[in-house]
């Protein structure tokens, strides 16, 4: 139940990690992810059935991707507001998700089909979770380093700037959000070859999970704008809140009680946030 | 030979309604090369509107020419590929929550995208000219932008607004959220920048009478949407903090 509880952990780090990129670095309140959560799942069990799981994360990836995009161009090009552009593109993909599945909204991976965790060691499962959690931190730690990544941070944190250097900021939106659903999406498809179960409902409340694994991630550590040490806080609020959500279980028996605990989760962990850390410099967005 | 010819620039604010208002009306100013043109005019007689339609921030009728090639069709981030430009608030032009070595290597337009030596030497002729104006920046280098202090920073924006190979500056009251001293001093750091860059024609906003005499070759006063006033050389060495200020009261008994 613990290896269970911290092999979850790990991958909803991924989670925490896509959505920390649209909410915190590029300042983008992004709800296409509980799209790409459901559609990195839905691309990763069809290539499952096929016996390609290795292949399903990374096709399930490029489809998270897809919907990051298509968020992006709806609010870029067409100058739709942030949050509708990811509730119209939330709702769209509600059908392509059905439609990846050929309309099952669940399916199970029969026995002896597994994902990439083999079913009968859950110290393998984790390893395997927790190396690929790790890997992807490190990478987008890196990526963040490099001038493109710098450019994306600068984008979310002053556009105008950005734009006065001569950079086009809706490109950098773009592969901004590109990058955050795809790792969400990565994040479904793993969850799916892990519980060896599709749904086609796998993305509702993913949001508040992610913003939870954050907030929580936020109260473990100082020096919040960091990036390494950020990423480090959500790898641990997540494992933390897989503690919390096994806790609930292990009491309640009743799944449905999480709902309330996540939020309640989330007031907790902000006054703890208060109390701890000095208020963060809160830059407003300067007009001319 | 002309750098930058405004033609015939007109800027109308909400445009076919009650509140319709011209602020700017068929304009036409020609910048010389190595000009330093200082922009004065009261509050709302189109100066910095007249920068941000230079930019790209605003619509406009009339035609724009930076060195020959036209700007109208242009996108604002693809004018400031040519432009450099610090605005009023320090905090506009850096990115807060970035370091000041990340904030200047952005600014470079060099293609360093991964090569860590070009980097390394871009931030190391950064460190050694900016250690020039003994602000300490220089020693500050992994601090986040949003620790400066706003003279910091917006010495900051100005030397990344002019370190590119930039065809145009443009200032837009850059000085006038700093105390006085560090305002004289910003305005200092701003000549010494420009000799560097040898130069580049520059279009400084200012409410500052007397940064507006003293620095600059040419002065242009802007009312109600009008140039009133375009002097330069001799002739704007000849103006003085009354005469000026004679302007300014046409200005306002000019106000309808």
């Amino acid at each position: 139940m613990v290896l269970n509880a911290v092999t979850l952990g790990f991958i909803f780090a991924l989670l925490g990690f896509g959505i920390f990129i649209s909410f915190k670095v590029l300042n983008f309140t992004d709800l296409t992810a509980e799209a790409s959560f459901t559609c990195g799942a839905a691309l990763s069990v069809v290539f499952c059935q096929l016996g390609l799981p290795f292949l399903g994360i990374i096709v399930g990836g490029l489809g998270g991707a897809a919907a990051g995009v298509i968020t992006a161009l709806l609010h870029t090009k067409l100058k739709v507001d942030k949050v509708l552009s990811g509730i119209l593109t939330l709702t769209a993909f509600y059908t392509v998700n059905l439609l990846i599945t050929n309309f099952k909204p669940n399916i199970s991976l029969p026995r002896g089909q597994n994902g990439i965790f083999p079913a009968d060691s859950p110290i393998v499962s984790l390893v395997i979770a927790a190396l690929i959690a790790i890997v992807i931190g490190t990478a987008i730690f890196l990526f963040f380093r490099t001038k493109l990544g710098m450019t994306i941070r600068a984008t979310g944190d002053n556009e105008r700037m950005v734009e006065t250097l001569g950079l086009n900021t809706d490109k950098y939106k773009i592969i901004g959000l590109a990058l955050s659903n795809a790792i969400v999406a990565v994040s479904g498809a793993l969850f799916m070859q892990y519980e060896r179960y599709y749904d086609s409902t796998f993305g509702t409340g993913m949001m508040v999970v992610g913003v939870v694994t954050i907030i929580i991630g936020g109260a473990f550590v100082h020096k919040r704008h960091y990036m390494s040490i950020m990423l480090l806080g959500i790898l641990i609020g997540s494992i933390a809140y897989r503690f919390l959500y096994m806790g609930v279980l292990y009491f309640t028996n009743q799944p449905q009680y999480m709902k309330l605990i996540s939020a309640l989760a989330i007031v907790f962990f902000i006054l703890i946030g208060r109390i701890r850390l000095p208020k963060r410099k809160v830059v407003k967005e300067a007009h001319l | 030979m002309s750098t930058l010819a405004i033609q015939n620039l007109s800027v109308t604010f909400e445009e076919n309604t009650l509140n319709e208002k011209k602020v700017l009306k068929r304009v036409d100013l020609t910048v010389e090369n190595d000009d330093f043109i200082c922009i004065l005019g009261g509050n709302g007689s189109g100066k910095s509107t007249l920068l941000r339609a230079v930019l790209g921030l605003v619509p406009y009728q009339g035609h724009i020419t930076l060195n020959g090639k036209p700007l109208d069709k242009q996108k604002p981030y693809q004018r400031a590929r040519r432009i450099g430009v610090v605005y009023q608030d320090p905090l506009m032009g850096t990115s807060p929550n970035l370091t000041v070595a990340e904030n200047l290597l952005l600014s470079s337009r060099a293609k360093t995208f991964l090569n860590r030596k070009a980097n390394r030497a871009f931030l190391e002729k950064a460190k050694q000219e900016l250690s020039e104006y003994q602000l300490g920046i220089e020693n500050q280098l992994n601090t986040p932008c949003g620790s400066l202090s706003g003279g910091m920073r917006q010495v900051l924006t100005l030397y990344m607004a002019t370190t590119f190979d930039a065809e145009l500056l443009l200032l837009d009251e850059h000085t006038a959220a700093l105390d006085p001293r560090t305002a004289d001093k910003v305005m200092d750091i701003t000549e010494r920048l420009l000799v560097k860059a040898k130069r580049i024609p520059t279009l400084m906003v200012t409410h500052n009478l007397d940064f507006a005499l003293q620095y600059g070759n040419r002065l242009v006063v802007l009312n109600d949407g009008k140039i009133v006033l375009d002097v330069r050389d001799e002739e704007k060495a000849k103006l003085d903090r009354h005469s000026l200020f004679e302007y300014y009261g046409l200005m306002f008994s000019n106000k309808d």
